[in-house]
């Protein structure tokens, strides 16, 4: 009896003893000893634990023995666990030391020039701006041209960089280029981008001093994320003057399995009923876009992502040409699967692979011109990230493209003869080519030690195997954070890009053309009041050469050059009054010596003054008024002084003044968006809006006619020369 | 020297009005104590009834004293709970909005309640767009002002980053929202709570813990990190057993999935 008693007393002490607290305390720090505040240390799989303090110590107590995990958490950095054997201890001492996660260098920001969709990374172009700019169509290429570094050359949607042709900007989805992307093209250029706002997931855009990774580009890139898998089933319906659209993002199984989808077709019948101009078209423009995306997250890192998009669009407008009073009939296709997919490998080295094909077909038809151009580019890229410490990272990777342009049918002999009988050439021209390209760059955010001093620093190689040509581009990425609002940025790198394919036909141009080059030359200031308002100042110099230059035994030989110098700034802002907006304004001054232009002249892309403001503000719950101003220097064109006749052909040939001598008017406009945001039935998230385009009627023009001995000439009206109301609305669901 | 009977009775009137006044005082505070406790308790179990009984405290307290600025800070949160109910009961929403937003704008007007009463307008208007999306658009930059501004004038108000984080959690990422900042808020919150020291005499309600404890688990969740989502689904209960989102939704939900993933393989 007595030993029963005593065994239940021991037993009693016993738990008694294991119900005595164990206290475990320690600090918590970085690689370099520098305590860590905040970080949250607990043991699995129950309520014990604690917060650091300011000084990365930690405290706290627990009933529990045996074998336990302590785990540290803290966003950045790796995740700390450790096994404990909690015993008979009355206090354990653990300290913790945390490495800053390798995928934490994702987030800084090196690159000069460029702006993204993510806060927290510098200048910031998000979604709802893209959604909201009035004027800008909610199509992120048009936005675009409201941010500094791209001038307003005209109202079409190709980027023209800082005194670039837009060839030298590329567009790349998912890693996968596509030359393209684009709808409406005609003559003028194209009016919107093929993309759709709903697939984009973030967007990185740099008018100059880019990473190596970029290859074959000579003033800008604008990198392009689309939607992963969806997280909950959401369906978009628009309607508008001018289009109609469904999208919806349908996640099969959660978190692994989804596809997104979208319909647009556009219609502009109604709109040019309204507004007037319905009778300089003999087939209103429409247009078709299908696109969609099948995600698959196979694994935790694990992601494949099936991302295509069809677009149509025919066009045929009324041309009072000097010569021809016709139609220009424009029917364009353009096809772009992308197979992309992603994983993280031995948690240091994030890899990215991509096998894109595009088939892009055109047919121009006006008067004697009857052309169709067809562009198929198969392309494979593969991008590796190795994290070498939590301040370092090594980027590298090699791309291949095959690319193919053919043009079939006939050309004018003559510009100035493009009458149905005109003299004529048959051409049946195939340009092939294929590019291989490597990359490598290294990239620290303490540079030689020093904290704040972030540095980029790589070099890239792409060989023309057919042309036998190759080139290295070195560039440096450099950047000194000042304090916490401001940074200072220099960039400095060459540049490489084979000219237009069309130059290279054997025929019309020269097959054994070399690369243009630029040199750029980058310096900015940052500074950022908060993550809703931000300024930045740039200036910049950029050297052209080997530019294609007409020579009249070889076509084009690589004698041309050029020049880009300028000053970006803006000033981006949302108030907590309501306001919110931006203004921008770019100075540049551009001259080349280039394809006909015999002496270093302003380009046509020479905009000396370009300014938008953009301002949105609330006037009252739900109601939103927009307005975008646009100013831009007349673009520079080549007057026609006199003519000559051509009695073989009946036809005056206009005789040219000085190249670019003379300026259109300045660009004008200003865009009004009125936007009422509601929900109805309780469940549809509605946008009703009301847009007027060029509401003030200003006039711009995109060129002149002349009658047919060129004594007289009338002005082109560009796209937005009338005033345009627009109405629509979306409801999401 | 001799006192006048009138300042003799001048000096008892005095004595007895002061007398009165204090053991007034004293009923009010005991009466805003007792309310306190009633919404402390409400939002552990998430009952209505119970914060109608809190509000009614509140209620009569301010409109006794329109003066009395802690009654009117905590009749303003009560509605804010109103509203976070009210978002799936639109009558309980719509009886309640017109009237939070008022006493919310004049207690963050109001001297000594700068911090505090910024953040529950800010919380307030937060409701308004869980209600109704389309109001994100006018209000967002107004709550971020807000708090920016409540974070200023007191960078210690765990409440302010609680309120933050909920916005940056529940923001689109395509619209500025990102749940790592969602969690450095809520990360905040807690560890501003933790070295606070209540005082037992405060006459104004101390909330948002136990919502902050809520919230990370959540944002932990999202950036799977089970096991810290675990932890302070615990420790929240360890603090509050009864704490009823945590207890009969979050916590079993995690478990339930985690069972579920186990069973997969």
């Amino acid at each position: 009896m007595k030993s029963k008693i005593f065994i239940s007393v021991l037993l009693l002490l016993g738990n008694l003893f294991s119900q005595t607290k164990i206290k475990i305390e320690g600090n918590v720090f970085d690689e370099d000893k520098k305590p860590l505040p905040m970080v949250m240390v607990f043991l699995s799989n129950s309520g014990d634990g604690a917060m650091s303090d300011d000084q990365g110590k930690y405290s706290f107590s627990t009933k529990l023995n045996g074998k336990i995990i302590l785990n540290a958490n803290l966003i950045g950095y790796d995740k700390f666990s450790k096994e404990l054997e909690l015993r008979d201890q009355k206090k354990i001492t653990i300290d913790i030391e945390l490495k800053e996660s390798a995928l934490k260098m994702k987030e800084s920001v090196v690159s000069a020039s460029s702006f993204g969709s993510e806060k927290g990374k510098g200048l910031v172009l998000s979604r709802i701006d893209v959604l909201t700019t009035p004027g800008g169509a909610a199509d992120l290429f048009q936005s675009l041209k409201t941010m500094p570094g791209i001038t307003q050359v005209s109202e079409s949607a190709e980027l023209y960089v800082r005194g670039g042709d837009p060839i030298e900007t590329i567009t790349m989805i998912d890693q996968a280029l596509i030359y393209h992307p684009f709808s409406y093209e005609s003559t003028y250029g194209s009016l919107f981008s093929n993309l759709k706002n709903e697939f984009i997931k973030g967007m990185y855009f740099s008018s100059g001093g880019f990473s190596a990774k970029y290859g074959n580009v000579l003033s800008g890139v604008l990198d392009i994320e689309t939607k992963g898998v969806p997280t909950s089933m959401h369906s978009n319906f628009g309607i508008s003057l001018a289009n109609t659209n469904f999208s919806t993002e349908v996640p099969l199984i959660e978190d692994k399995l989804g596809f997104n989808f979208n319909f647009d077709q556009s219609f502009t019948k109604p709109i040019f009923w309204l507004n007037g101009g319905l009778e300089k078209f003999t087939a209103a423009p429409t247009s078709k876009n299908i696109t969609g995306s099948v995600n698959y997250a196979y694994s935790k890192t694990g992601k494949l992502k099936l991302f295509g998009i069809y677009a149509r669009d025919i066009q045929g407008v009324s041309v009072e040409q000097t010569e021809y009073e016709g139609t220009f009939d424009g029917n364009t296709q353009s096809k772009f699967i992308n197979l992309q997919h992603s994983n993280v490998l031995f948690s240091k080295l994030v890899m990215k692979n991509s096998f894109s094909v595009s088939n892009y077909s055109n047919q121009w038809k006006l008067g004697v011109l009857d052309l169709i151009k067809t562009d198929k580019v198969y392309s494979f890229r593969n991008d590796f990230e190795y994290f070498i410490s939590s301040r370092s990272r090594l980027l590298s990777g090699v791309e291949y493209e095959k690319r193919k342009v053919n043009y079939l049918g006939q050309i004018p002999n003559n510009d100035y003869n493009i009458r149905p009988d005109a003299q004529r050439k048959v051409i049946d021209a195939d340009i092939l080519g294929s590019r291989i390209g490597g990359y490598m760059e290294l990239e620290s955010a303490t540079t030689f030690g020093i904290n704040n001093f972030a540095s980029a620093i790589g070099i890239r190689y792409d060989n023309i195997p057919s042309l036998k040509l190759g080139w290295v581009n070195p560039r440096i990425n450099l950047s000194y954070k000042l304090n916490d609002h401001s940074t200072i940025k220099t960039a400095w790198g060459i540049f490489n890009q084979l000219p237009d394919p069309r130059l290279f036909s054997s025929v019309e141009g020269n097959p054994n053309l070399k690369s243009m080059k630029a040199v750029h030359y980058v310096l900015s200031y940052d500074y950022l009041f908060d993550e809703d308002n931000s300024f930045r100042i740039e200036l910049y110099h950029k050297d052209y050469k080997n530019l294609p230059l007409e020579n009249l035994l070889l076509n084009y030989d690589n004698n041309g050059k050029g020049f880009a110098n300028g000053v970006d700034v803006i000033l981006k802002s949302a108030l907590s009054n309501g306001w919110s907006g931006w203004i921008s304004y770019g100075f540049i001054n551009t001259k080349r010596k280039w394809m006909d232009f015999e002496q270093l002249t302003s380009s046509s892309f020479d905009i000396t003054h370009n300014f938008s403001l953009i301002a949105k503000y609330f006037i009252a719950s739900n109601w939103q008024v927009g307005i975008n101003l646009k100013y831009a220097t007349g673009r520079p064109y080549t007057p026609v002084i006199g003519a000559d006749y051509r009695a073989m052909e009946n036809v005056y040939e206009p005789v040219y003044g000085d190249k670019n001598s003379s300026r259109f008017q300045n660009y004008k406009r200003l865009d009004l968006r009125l936007t009422y945001f509601t929900t109805l039935f309780d469940r549809f998230n509605s946008v009703f809006y009301l847009e007027g385009l060029n509401i003030l009627d200003l006039k711009n023009i995109f060129g002149y006619y002349y009658s047919p001995d060129y004594s007289e000439r009338k002005e082109v009206s560009s796209y937005f020369g009338r005033r345009t109301v627009v109405v629509g609305m979306s409801l999401g669901f | 020297m001799k006192t006048s009977i009138s300042t003799k009775l001048f000096i008892f009137f005095f004595l007895l009005g002061s007398l009165l006044h204090i053991s007034f005082a004293l009923t009010t505070n005991e009466q805003m104590k007792e309310g306190i406790t009633l919404a402390q308790k409400a939002y552990v179990s998430y009952d209505k009834e119970t914060f109608q009984k809190a509000y009614d405290i509140f209620g009569n307290i301010y409109s006794a004293d329109s003066t009395n600025l802690p009654a009117l800070y905590n009749l303003t949160y009560v509605e804010y709970r109103f509203l976070e109910m009210g978002s799936r009961d639109k009558a309980l929403f719509d009886k309640y909005v017109t009237q939070a937003v008022e006493h919310a704008e004049k207690i963050s007007s109001a001297k000594g309640f700068g911090s505090e009463g910024k953040t529950l307008l800010a919380s307030i208007l937060m409701m308004k767009i869980t209600y109704n999306w389309a109001e994100a658009m006018t209000l967002s930059p107004r709550i971020n002002a807000l708090l920016g501004e409540a974070e200023v004038i007191n960078p210690n108000n765990p409440r302010a980053y609680l309120i933050h984080g909920i916005m940056k959690l529940n923001t689109p990422a395509a619209f500025g929202g990102s749940v790592k900042e969602g969690l450095e808020k809520f990360n905040k919150t807690i560890s501003y709570f933790e070295k606070e020291e209540e005082e037992s005499t405060s006459l104004t309600i101390n909330w948002g813990y136990l919502d902050a404890l809520a919230w990370t688990g959540i944002a932990n969740e999202k950036l799977e990190m089970t096991d810290a989502a675990i932890f302070v689904y615990k420790k929240a209960l360890s603090i509050e057993p009864e704490y009823s989102w945590v207890k009969y939704v979050l916590l079993p939900k995690l478990e339930k999935t985690q069972n579920g993933t186990k069973n997969t393989f």
